[in-house]
């Protein structure tokens, strides 16, 4: 029997392959079996990015099939993709623009870490999500990381003790003051809106792009990627008048300047 | 309506014992009934500081073993008969009493006593587990030193961690000539890197030397020391009291003054 419908993964998404001989509805109820046999594939609330192949289809129809979709399995489509465009670099401009850190996605087939494919600026996204306030847990030394599904970056606020570890896979924005003997570590970037006095690692998956800032930028150390960074010997006594400095990789070095 | 405040530091030495010994005897000066527990299980000192070793009998130890009953353990102070000891024990360790036996005990006590004052050894081990068990606040002891500082932050995470909502800050042995000469931290610097509320900064004073050799707490006394302590133990009462001047260094100011009359 001929796939009316064939459902592919790529990086960023899915493509499903429609035939377009068969009526439509004999195509939504192709389309409904392929998804029940094959739900075991999907992993369960997953954003996705899903591209439609190999028939012309109008609005409406295009609704019927997200509807569809939607009923028989739990894949959670985030966008449709036009399908005349060059698909895979259209699926990963969408995703370099919603996510600072670069693209994180690997090649194994259907959905791991699918990205939210939301067009837009890394800036509008932090500053739509509301900031979660994390306690720390009865055991010490980790912070539990509160995370919604479609943030990109993880908000954290208050102060930082010394003996605290706050780690994430994402970008940290901590809105309070890191301590010294406290310690943040992202796979993204890092923002200190206070004072920066412990150890900050950002770019922890090898990335040397990241970067961290802080309004007062005074820490013990700092590590992008693998270039590690130590505060100088000698400290100054008196308060110097400080603006918020940003640290990221010039030349294999971590160069600190001020933000402008 | 007892209260239940734990004196700890995390850094040894900063003046945790000689701290509650001075808001101990300084909240029964203000006529309340105070009990001091002494939590440091193997390296007891404060039965020293109040100048009461010679009256022990029993301890804390055996109190939670059942061996004795409280009250068979509680020394009653030489000068204030509503202040009590309940002495640690010199011979064990610190796995010879759990929190849960201290909750036990503290809640005995409450029913006698207004203020229960646990004083909590140095570390983040046993002992400091066992003494903030039953606590219900908790005064911090620092002195204006990096080290003291970084200790205390983590012990204010711990105690943060482990639900006890009223921290207080006590800067002890604060030099107010360094800080001039921006050789020591100022009480504001501590403050700003801690984030707690500073309920009381204690000047280094020679007197606590010689208070804590005679068994003689100073609180109350003319000294800068003892002042600032009984301004101490007045806020915890609730009353809003002014921050000493710490810049009148006393000794050093009058032997200066002298000098320059003479000139």
């Amino acid at each position: 029997m001929k796939n009316t419908v064939i459902i592919k993964g790529n990086r960023y998404g899915i493509s499903i392959v429609l035939d377009k001989d068969i009526s439509f509805s004999q195509l939504l109820k192709d389309l409904e079996a392929r998804l029940e046999g094959a739900e075991e594939f999907f992993d369960s609330d997953k954003q996705l990015a899903v591209t439609f192949e190999g028939r012309d289809l109008t609005n409406e129809e295009l609704d019927e099939i997200l509807s569809v979709i939607k009923g028989c399995s739990r894949l959670n489509i985030q966008y449709v993709m036009d399908e005349n465009s060059d698909l895979e670099t259209t699926f990963f401009d969408i995703i370099q623009t919603a996510k600072d850190t670069g693209d994180e996605s690997d090649n194994s087939a259907v959905m791991e870490e699918s990205e939210p494919v939301e067009v837009s600026g890394i800036l509008s996204t932090i500053h739509d999500q509301a900031a979660n306030t994390s306690g720390s847990s009865p055991g010490d030394h980790t912070v539990p990381q509160q995370t919604r599904a479609d943030n990109t970056g993880m908000f954290y606020k208050g102060t930082l003790r010394s003996g605290q570890t706050l780690e994430s896979k994402e970008s940290i924005v901590i809105i309070g003051d890191v301590n010294p003997g406290a310690s943040v570590v992202a796979d993204g970037n890092i923002v200190v809106i206070g004072t920066l006095k412990g150890t900050a690692t950002a770019g922890n998956n090898n990335d040397t792009n990241a970067f961290v800032m802080a309004l007062v930028m005074d820490p013990i150390q700092i590590q992008i990627a693998d270039v590690i960074a130590r505060s100088s010997d000698t400290k100054s006594h008196f308060k110097k008048k400080t603006e918020p400095m940003i640290a990221r990789i010039q030349n294999h070095q971590i160069c600190v300047e001020p933000v402008r | 309506m007892s209260e239940v405040i734990v004196i700890t530091s995390g850094k040894g030495g900063v003046g945790k014992t000689t701290t509650t010994a001075n808001v101990g005897t300084g909240l029964a000066k203000l006529d309340k009934k105070v009990v001091l527990i002494d939590t440091d299980i193997g390296l007891r000192n404060l039965d020293v500081v109040m100048g009461l070793e010679n009256r022990i009998v029993y301890n804390l130890v055996d109190v939670v073993e059942g061996n004795c009953r409280y009250k068979q353990a509680l020394i009653k102070d030489k000068t204030y008969p509503n202040l009590f000891l309940l002495p640690s024990a010199q011979t064990k360790d610190k796995t010879s009493v759990t929190p849960e036996q201290m909750k036990k005990l503290v809640e005995e006590l409450k029913k006698e006593f207004d203020y229960i004052i646990l004083d909590c050894p140095a570390g983040i081990e046993q002992g400091f587990k066992n003494a903030i068990a039953a606590a219900d606040r908790a005064l911090i002891v620092t002195t204006p030193e990096v080290s003291a500082i970084r200790d205390a932050d983590r012990i204010i995470g711990l105690l943060e961690a482990n639900e006890i909502k009223k921290i207080d800050l006590i800067v002890n042995r604060i030099r107010m000539d360094m800080v001039k000469r921006g050789e020591m931290m100022s009480i504001e610097d501590v403050v700003e890197i801690l984030a707690i509320d500073l309920i009381g900064a204690v000047p280094d004073d020679e007197n606590i030397v010689i208070s804590t050799n005679q068994g003689q707490p100073l609180v109350g006394d003319n000294s800068l020391a003892g002042k600032a302590y009984f301004n101490i133990c007045k806020r915890i009462l609730g009353e809003d009291i002014d921050f000493l001047d710490l810049s009148e260094s006393g000794f050093f100011k009058k032997l200066s003054k002298l000098f320059k009359k003479n000139n």
